[in-house]
């Protein structure tokens, strides 16, 4: 199952800073995102879930160790390639400010296919709009949506490339429960209707419930995969995990 | 697309740049019409005259001198000839000498010189044919200009070279001039500058100027049409050239503001957008595509700016144009004409001066990294780049350079090389200003620093943090306070210069000066009673030499390195029987130390030259003169100079009596005493200077200022987030607007303080080049009113837009942005 991952993690070490400040962000992490699911990566703060996100998306180099994107090795990628994979395979969505204040939700849900110099075709704008239930808003600027919305136009904005993957690093940080659950199911919703890949960082349990699969991450090891489980189990077991840790 | 959408959400922060850039091309507009319309145009005494031919010209058009002119047997010869070409109908050789009419005392009318009559035929039927009486044939009647009011027969006073003449006006024409009977003129006349072709009816002028250039070969230079400009008057040429100076002064100002202003607005915008780039980084733009972004918003401001600024340039030119004329600038004929050509490059220099400024702010986009989008507040960069340190020592280096070059320069590339240190030392605290205008403020607030309130707190952390908004805020402080100082200081040094270099070595009480003349008479000068020196031009080839005569009485004033002065009166004749290819009178000559090692004279040497006449001469050197001032490279006798230029003129007398005015009364003279003449800006060149120094001060302080409230602008508003947080943990709308307030001062002296710093380094250099060329120590000035008010407009202008950004933010919920 070498070529069939969407993402793929092989002893993945990260060290920050020299001499004795060294840190170890991750410590030889090795996992495997299949196509069409949904993992969240879990720990407390410093565990390294951040450099791991960062790391697998290309945005930071690593140490040692091996990471692919759709069967493509990221160590043999200049900057320039390793922005175009960005582009036309990965998607983001982080906490907050994930959208160009000067431009209308369907403008940034568009972003990408103009940056790859690709005319949007109105309609897939707003079927990507539609899909994260904003077909309505498309004429609206950030600044007149709410933050669960503007949520969600940067998750249509993330999946109209089709990108193998897509990485959100706490997608509800900022948010209410409301509007979380909304986004949640957002997330839920590409995974099982189109069959997208989910890589989730979120140190929030009724988050990462939502998920297929759970890496819980301490000292920059993984020490736990929870599958199925619900917010009340997961939170159980984060906490063994860190009084066993 | 992302550049337009952009500038329609951030328009108000660049409101300041499209003005900036909209000032700076209209600057450009209106002084590259000024430019353009600055032709020389046909004087109106040729302007019947299809064809003149005239003499070779000397090479450099910026000596302003009168080209050699031909003996006036040589223009007989000439004429001669030139009158056989197929279709010239007449050829008149124009004969003028100095004079000016004198009415009520004072001199009268435009005329500076009395013409030959026969020359009038040149000027047109209105000149030629006398609207009343008749034309001039004896040597005491003139004929003037009708618009004077004087009919035939009145008796007038005509100032010539050797002083008040009588005459009697004959007839009067439609038109201006002083027409005197050929006789007078040619007796008088120092050889002939010009001679006009009139063509017979039918005749191609083109057959005409072709059939006159092979006649006189390379004995001078016909000119035809438009070419005619040339014979303007020099003094209309110089005019003219001192107002190409202030336009290109206010040209390359315009640019470099410009430049430096949106170089200053982007480098804050990058900054304030920092995450947004992050994010367009991050969901794949690449550095190029950022890149081009920048410039492209710049593109659209540029364009913006450019249009408003060629618009208010067209609806400029003109008013200004007249104001040019009205102040001296410009002679009496210029207008300003319109090449499509001007508005365009004024606009395409526009943009590309954009772009320039945009350039760093663009490269700096363009790094951003991705990261940066997912962290959670964008780390407060390190105030100095690698480039930005370069960038700094190198003008540093620049300036020190120019500095070493000033003091080892001489005449006009002194102030030059001075507006060089300026230039470049601006441009140097500009770009290190974060790393010395944060320890300056520190230090400004130290006495302060151990009160228990928290303003002086806030204003020196701040400082410290924020280095670069508060290097932005400081470096437009910087440009205006420093350009003010240095241009204000430059011209009081110098005019302090002009004035030691006037009066020095000659001890005199008092000083007779030119009033509504080019220069005094013998008469005048007989009247003054003091030192003087009678100028004159001699010739080498077609390359003027400038020259002066002294009586014995000057002698003691010059120090005699080798040889003996006196033989300059005492010369005997020619020494005979040597085979002299010539019959060339020996002119016994004194040149300075300084003029001697350029042309490599030596005591006893002769050298073939021209007089002021045209006709040769040998110069024989009698003396050589050791340092300190003297009047011109080549001294001569005054009585030889006299000789061979019956229209020479004394520029100054300088007397031991006191001043009596009643004595050159009439004269068109002024008699003062030497403390006011060394304080007053007397002569003509002195006024013109210092109201270039004003417009150039007004302009660059203009431009400056608005760099301080726009720069100020943004600064405040890029703080909104800071102030609020402020408001929340308790502080009063009084306190946050006193702490405000108090930084922008602090920021706003510190900077002035450093222009100063600069001011003075430009004026050291100065001051340290005139003590080398003059010998004598010239005290440098400082113009600590213009440096006060340059201050406190600025300080004014800092906090008044400092504060109002900042009392509208509300102590409520953060803006979504």
């Amino acid at each position: 199952m070498t070529s069939t991952a969407a993402v793929r993690l092989n002893a993945v070490r990260k060290t920050y800073g020299t001499g004795p400040s060294t840190v170890t962000a991750l410590d030889g992490v090795s996992a495997e995102f299949a196509p069409g699911t949904f993992t969240a990566v879990m720990g407390a703060s410093g565990s390294g879930k951040s450099t791991l996100l960062q790391c697998a998306a290309g945005l930071d180099t690593v140490d040692s160790g091996q990471i692919t994107i759709a069967g493509t090795d990221l160590a043999g990628l200049s900057e320039h390639a390793r922005t175009l994979l960005r582009r036309d395979r990965i998607g983001f969505v982080f906490q907050a400010y994930n959208l160009v204040g000067a431009l209308t939700a369907a403008q940034n849900t568009a972003l990408p296919l103009r940056l790859a110099g690709r005319a949007p075709a109105p309609d897939a704008v707003l079927r990507a709009l539609a899909e994260v239930g904003l077909a309505e808003r498309a004429g609206h600027y950030p600044a007149q949506l709410s933050g669960g919305e503007q949520q969600r136009v940067a998750l249509a904005r993330a999946l109209i490339t089709r990108p193998a993957v897509l990485f959100a690093d706490e997608p509800t940080g900022a948010l209410d429960s409301t509007a979380s659950a909304v986004v949640l199911a957002a997330l839920r919703r590409v995974v099982d209707a189109h069959g997208q890949t989910v890589i989730m960082v979120t140190h929030d349990p009724v988050a990462a419930a939502v998920a297929d699969r759970v890496l819980v991450l301490a000292d920059g090891r993984l020490v736990d995969e929870i599958a199925g489980a619900d917010p009340a189990e997961i939170a159980a077991r984060l906490v063994r995990g860190a009084v066993a840790a | 697309m992302i550049a337009l959408a952009s500038l329609r959400r951030r328009w108000p922060e660049l409101v300041g740049t499209v003005v900036t850039l909209a000032v700076a091309v209209a600057v450009l507009t209106v002084c590259g019409l000024l430019f353009f319309s600055a032709r020389p145009v046909v004087p109106d005494r040729y302007a019947a005259a299809p064809v003149v031919v005239r003499p070779v010209a000397p090479t450099d058009a910026e000596a302003f001198t009168e080209p050699r002119p031909w003996p006036v047997e040589r223009a007989d010869a000439l004429v001669a000839g030139l009158a056989r070409v197929d279709g010239v109908h007449a050829a008149i050789p124009v004969h003028r000498f100095y004079a000016q009419l004198m009415l009520d005392g004072r001199p009268a009318g435009a005329a500076q010189d009395a013409t030959g009559w026969p020359a009038a035929a040149l000027a047109g039927p209105a000149t030629a044919v006398p609207a009343s009486g008749r034309a001039p044939a004896a040597p005491g009647e003139v004929v003037v200009d009708r618009g004077l009011g004087l009919a035939p027969g009145a008796a007038v006073t005509l100032l010539t070279a050797a002083g008040p003449e009588p005459f009697t006006v004959v007839g009067t024409v439609d038109g201006p001039g002083l027409w005197v009977s050929d006789e007078l003129a040619r007796a008088r006349a120092v050889g002939v500058p010009a001679i006009g072709l009139l063509t017979r009816d039918g005749t191609g002028v083109a057959a005409v100027a072709a059939g006159a250039a092979a006649l006189v070969g390379e004995d001078g230079v016909v000119l035809a049409g438009d070419d005619r400009g040339l014979l303007e008057p020099v003094a209309d040429a110089r005019t003219r050239w001192i107002g190409m100076q202030v336009l290109s002064a206010l040209s390359a100002l315009g640019v470099f503001v410009s430049v430096f202003i949106v170089a200053s607005t982007f480098a804050f915008a990058t900054r304030r957008r920092h995450r947004e780039l992050a994010l367009l980084r991050l969901i794949g733009a690449v550095p190029r595509q950022v890149r081009r972004m920048i410039h492209g918003e710049v593109l659209v401001l540029g364009l913006a700016g450019g249009v408003l600024g060629v618009l208010a340039g067209l609806a400029a030119a003109a008013p200004f144009g007249g104001w040019l004329v009205r102040t001296g600038f410009e002679p009496a004929t210029f207008t300003v004409t319109y090449p499509p050509l001007v508005p365009g490059a004024a606009l395409l220099v526009g943009v590309l001066v954009a772009q320039a400024g945009a350039w760093a702010a663009a490269r700096r986009a363009a790094r951003i990294s991705p990261l940066d989008a997912l962290r959670e507040a964008a780390l407060d960069d390190k105030p100095m780049s690698r480039t930005r340190w370069l960038a700094g020592l190198a003008a540093l280096a620049v300036a020190i350079l120019s500095g070493v070059a000033a003091t080892r320069t001489s005449g006009a590339n002194l102030g030059t090389y001075a507006l060089y240190v300026a230039m470049a030392l601006v441009a140097a605290g500009s770009l290190l200003a974060p790393v010395l205008v944060p320890p300056a403020v520190r230090l400004l607030t130290a006495p302060f620093a151990r009160g228990r309130g928290a303003t002086v707190l806030l204003v020196r952390q701040h400082t410290r943090t924020a280095a670069r908004r508060t290097a932005s805020t400081a470096a437009p402080v910087l440009l205006s306070v420093a350009f003010a100082v240095v241009v204000g200081g430059m011209v009081q040094t110098t005019t302090a210069f002009y004035g030691l270099n006037r009066v020095t070595a000659v001890g005199a009480a008092s000083v007779v000066v030119p009033d509504g003349t080019p220069g005094l008479s013998d008469a005048a000068v007989a009247a003054g009673g003091g030192h003087s020196a009678l100028a004159t031009t001699l010739y080498d080839g077609p390359e003027p030499l400038a020259a002066v005569g002294v009586g014995s009485a000057e002698h003691g004033l010059f120090t005699v390195a080798s040889g003996d002065l006196a033989a300059l009166s005492t010369q005997p004749p020619a020494k005979t029987g040597e085979a002299s290819p010539t019959e060339a009178p020996v002119l016994a000559a004194a040149v300075t130390e300084a003029f001697a090692e350029r042309v490599g004279w030596a005591v006893g040497d002769t050298h073939p030259v021209s007089g002021p006449d045209g006709r040769p001469h040998t110069l024989h050197v009698v003396a050589v003169l050791s340092g300190g001032p003297a009047p011109a490279g080549i001294l001569l006798d005054r009585a030889a100079v006299r000789t061979m230029d019956p229209s020479a003129l004394t520029p100054v007398v300088y007397s031991v009596r006191p001043a009596d005015s009643a004595a050159v009364r009439g004269l068109g003279a002024r008699w003062v005493t030497a403390a006011a003449y060394a304080r007053e800006a007397g002569d003509e060149d002195d006024r013109l200077v210092w109201v270039f120094t004003v417009v150039l001060i007004g302009v660059s302080a203009g431009f400056g200022l608005l760099a301080v409230v726009n720069t100020t602008l943004m600064a405040a508003a890029s703080r909104a987030g800071d102030l609020r947080v402020l408001r929340l943990s308790g502080a009063t709308r009084r306190q946050v607007l006193g702490a405000l307030a108090a930084e922008t001062a602090a920021v706003v002296l510190v900077a002035g303080g450093v222009g100063l710093a600069v001011a003075v380094a430009a004026l050291a250099a100065l001051a340290r080049g005139l003590t080398v060329q003059l010998g004598v120590g010239v005290p440098m000035v400082v113009p600590w009113d213009t440096l006060a008010a340059t201050v406190g407009v600025c300080l004014v202008l800092a906090v008044a837009a400092a504060l109002p950004p900042a009392a509208r933010s509300a102590p409520g919920a953060p803006r979504a942005d």
